[in-house]
């Protein structure tokens, strides 16, 4: 049985657009005009218990709204959303209790207190008894190795440690699925793994179900065997991350280094259209069909005086920018 | 400092009020609330015959033009300057080619600006419910006077204002000063009942007290009730106390500043 | 139920616990409670050179109904405004969301977060006022006369938090971020009794800002003058109130935009 069921989703929203200027803001006093947006269109899809799902998109797409539609933050404007057998939208208690939502830069700690006593207000609104309550805070303070920041104020936490308090937080009551909205946002590069990581680690030993939303390559990369790309409230893409690649990015780069410079008019020879620009005359880049690869490798290799070879994917970045752009077709769903 | 840089200030405080009309409204809806209760209040004690030192239409005039000139003479940013000086953020504004009085001013100037359109309707509406009662001055010299005393008496709110603020360079936390100085002199300038008819053992004390130059006095001389010795005498003491501040004002702020500058803030 | 009072209990230490930080705030605020009491009464005693009564009420008596306004504000400030005054931040910052998901009922956790423990000693202090007043004004201190003033008071404070809350979800509309200090200013005139007023006001001055419920019937339940059919039309209205509001922000949320990140 699905944990999460969508079918046909959509949210519209209707906003007043305001000019600039001091001649704007009189003009909105008097006559404002109203737009509609579609900040989802008919969005379907379905996610599994103990899966780990990715929404990519620009800034705008409409991962965000699909998100808190999944968490009943939203009402839906049509289509169908069942999550673990209840509709988010009524907010049942039974339901609330299942899940968790941890949003980047956004802190349901409270930031005068310790998180400890955040923690304790959970125990109560999510009625833990003592021996669960040690036993989750235990487990979590461990893996995320804060124990001894639990008595300190929030407000001096550094945000990386207070990030780790959120998701604390957060799962103190073992939610069957966990949001996350761009977690690793704001962080610096080691507080950004360490989150990675313990989000693997609770996946594989909790089996939580994980959503996140994020706009950094690297969390999908590390943490998501698929991912859903919406774009304009669109679904561009819904399955797994390698098919998206070998889909979007049938090309892979080539690095060779030379211990001796290769003369030019064999490399142009031999590669033609494959080569791109280098600095370097002793490195030789080219980017080259996946199907071709192997073959060009052993090409390289057998001009001789070859130091380093290294074969790569096209950086995801580039990747997205393109799809997003319109340049490159996803295929998947449309 | 440039009077075109000033005007920009003030346009741009005017556009940022703009942007609030909402709040503007129940903001000044707010303030008229309060005189509106006390007029009611003094009418039932009128109407039930009890002697008291102001009539009818006094009262309904007092409590009407009230809310206008409390409004017109109110100063807020005495606060912001003590945590602008307490928190360092003063720095940024020294650097600034604009005295940070001047960008005060300008701010209080500005948002009075805005919020009188809001306020004068209402204060329309009530002036024509209480219409039969409302006495306005009908000589032009009343107006004369009342347009020279009232910003003098926005003045004297302001510079007093600044002054406590700028004694952050030296207290910690003014703020327990500001409140209680915003609360005892609303008091003492008559926002909430009028100084005559205050006990008349304390009428000396009332009349040369700074704060009733700050809102009792403009109100005094529009309702016409003082005499030519009293008018002298009441311009003779508010110019006295403007002067005063502003020299205050200045000392305080260049000693406060050096020290501010010394301390590296 | 049990579990709603464990969950205002743990609410109320954390509130303490935080108010124990900013030590200055209190001082303060306790000082302003002060003065705002002290200019009050001294507006009564220049109220009563000239007379005895006005409106049927001495000036003892008026230090009584002045001192339950003060107990009953106290009690507001402590309770219930700091909430309402904050659920527009609320909506706009998109920290509803985070309230919105507690397995609770998102009103009782949106009216009961901020509680604020120092304003308990301004109810005190206007507690302390209607003792000192009583002997003046003639308070007969029977049980039946203090358990209908209680009454009365608890049922202002309902209807104020009722009517309060209700108009607070229109927030979600409209823009004006300040629109929830509208009803506690006209609150303000319960430092009067409702005779103060012209006979037109009365009626609003009961039914749509419950200044009467609050301060009027209360003190004269002290003087011995118990209004009955006020004191059950007051507990139906105040309970019929509170239904009202909580479908008003069932519907409200239902149209809730929230802020995208």
């Amino acid at each position: 049985m699905a944990a999460i069921t969508v079918a046909d989703l959509a949210k519209t929203y209707r906003f007043h657009r305001k000019e600039e200027g001091l001649l704007g803001s009189l003009k909105s006093l008097f006559w404002r005009e109203y737009l509609e947006t579609h900040a989802v269109d008919r969005i379907s899809f379905q996610i599994e218990p103990g899966e780990i799902v990715g929404f990519l998109g620009p800034n705008g797409a409409g991962k965000t709204t699909t998100l808190k539609m999944l968490c009943g933050l939203l009402y839906p404007s049509s289509g169908t959303v069942n999550v673990l057998g209840h509709q988010p939208a009524r907010r049942e208690a039974a339901f609330l209790r299942k899940i968790a939502l941890v949003m980047g830069q956004k802190n349901m700690l409270w930031w005068d207190l310790p998180t400890m006593d955040t923690l304790l207000l959970h125990k109560e609104i999510y009625r833990l008894n003592e021996t669960e309550f040690r036993r989750n805070l235990t487990r979590l303070a461990e893996l995320l190795e804060v124990e001894d920041l639990l008595h300190v104020q929030v407000r001096k936490l550094s945000l990386g440690e207070r990030m780790k308090m959120e998701l604390l937080a957060a799962l103190i009551h073992q939610p069957a699925i966990l949001f996350l909205d761009e977690p690793t946002i704001g962080l610096d590069v080691v507080s950004q793994q360490r989150v990675r990581d313990f989000l693997r680690q609770l996946n594989r030993e909790q089996g939580t179900t994980i959503l996140l939303t994020s706009h950094y390559m690297a969390d999908i990369e590390q943490l998501c065997p698929r991912v859903l790309l919406i774009d304009h409230g669109h679904l561009h893409f819904d399955g797994a991350l390698t098919e998206l690649l070998t889909k979007t990015a049938p090309i892979k780069l080539l690095s060779a280094v030379f211990a001796a410079p290769p003369p030019p008019t064999q490399i142009a020879a031999l590669f033609g259209a494959w080569v791109q620009p280098s600095d370097d005359p002793l490195h030789v880049r080219l980017s080259v069909p996946r199907e071709q690869v192997a073959e060009i490798a052993g090409q390289l290799l057998h001009l001789g005086n070859l130091a380093d070879l290294s074969i790569e994917d096209v950086p995801l970045e580039q990747i997205f920018g393109s799809i997003f752009r319109g340049q490159v077709n996803a295929g998947g769903v449309a | 400092m440039n009077l075109r840089v000033f005007w920009r200030l003030l346009l741009y405080d005017l556009q940022v009020t703009l942007e609030y009309r909402g709040e503007v409204l129940v903001w000044m809806f707010n303030l008229v609330v309060g005189p509106v209760i006390a007029l009611l209040v003094w009418l039932t004690a009128n109407q039930q015959g009890i002697e008291l030192p102001y009539n009818r239409q006094q009262f309904v005039t007092y409590y009407v033009l009230l809310a206008i000139i409390t409004m017109l003479t109110s100063t807020w940013l005495g606060e912001f300057l003590a945590e602008e000086i307490r928190l360092g953020g003063l720095s940024h504004r020294l650097i600034r080619p604009v005295p940070m009085i001047a960008y005060l001013l300008a701010n209080n100037l500005g948002e009075k600006l805005i919020k009188l359109p809001y306020l004068l309707p209402m204060v329309g509406v009530i002036a024509l419910f209480f219409r039969d009662d409302l006495r306005m001055p009908e000589d032009w010299q009343d107006w004369l006077l009342f347009a020279i005393c009232l910003p003098m008496a926005a003045g004297v709110a302001f510079l007093l204002d600044m002054v406590l603020g700028s004694l952050a360079f030296w207290i910690d936390d003014v703020r327990a000063l500001v409140r209680m100085k915003d609360l005892a002199g609303a008091f003492l300038a008559g926002q909430f009942v009028p100084l005559a008819l205050f006990p008349p053992n304390l009428s000396g004390f009332l009349e040369v007290q700074p704060f009733r130059y700050t809102l009792s006095f403009p109100l005094e001389v529009l309702t016409g009730a003082l005499s030519p010795e009293q008018l002298q005498r009441g311009f003779l003491l508010q110019i006295s106390y403007l002067l005063l501040l502003w020299l205050l004002y200045s000392v305080v702020w260049r000693v406060g500043l050096r020290k501010f500058s010394a301390v590296g803030a | 139920m049990l579990y709603y009072l464990r969950v205002w209990w743990r609410l109320v230490l954390m509130s303490l616990i935080r108010e124990a930080e900013y030590r200055l705030n209190f001082l303060l605020s306790l000082g302003e409670g002060m003065l705002q009491l002290i200019i009050a009464v001294l507006t009564f005693e220049i109220l009563y050179r000239f007379t005895d009564e006005v409106a049927g009420w001495t000036q003892g008596q008026m230090l009584v109904l002045l001192g339950i306004y003060r107990l009953v504000e106290g009690l507001v400030n402590m309770l219930i405004a700091p909430n309402q005054l904050t659920v527009s931040q609320l909506i706009r910052r998109g920290d509803l969301d985070f309230l919105l998901l507690r397995p609770i009922a998102s009103q009782f956790l949106v009216s009961t977060r901020i509680i604020r423990p120092h304003e308990g000693v301004n109810a005190l202090i206007g507690l302390g006022l209607v003792l000192y007043a009583s002997p003046l004004a003639g308070v007969q201190w029977q049980f039946g006369n203090l358990v209908a003033a209680i009454i009365f008071m608890i049922s202002g404070i309902l209807l104020l938090y009722a009517i309060w809350f209700l108009s607070n979800t229109a927030l979600f509309w409209t823009q004006a971020r300040n629109q929830d200090q509208i009803i506690p200013t006209l609150f303000q005139a319960a430092r009067y009794p409702v005779s103060f007023f012209p006979r037109m006001l009365r009626i609003g001055l009961t039914f749509v800002i419950p200044a009467a419920f609050a301060t009027t019937f209360p003190s004269q339940a002290l003087f011995g003058q118990i209004t009955w059919p006020m004191l059950f039309i007051g507990i139906a209205l105040a309970l019929g109130m509170l239904l009202l509001s909580a479908g008003c922000w069932v519907f409200a949320l239902r149209h809730y935009t929230s802020a995208s990140s």
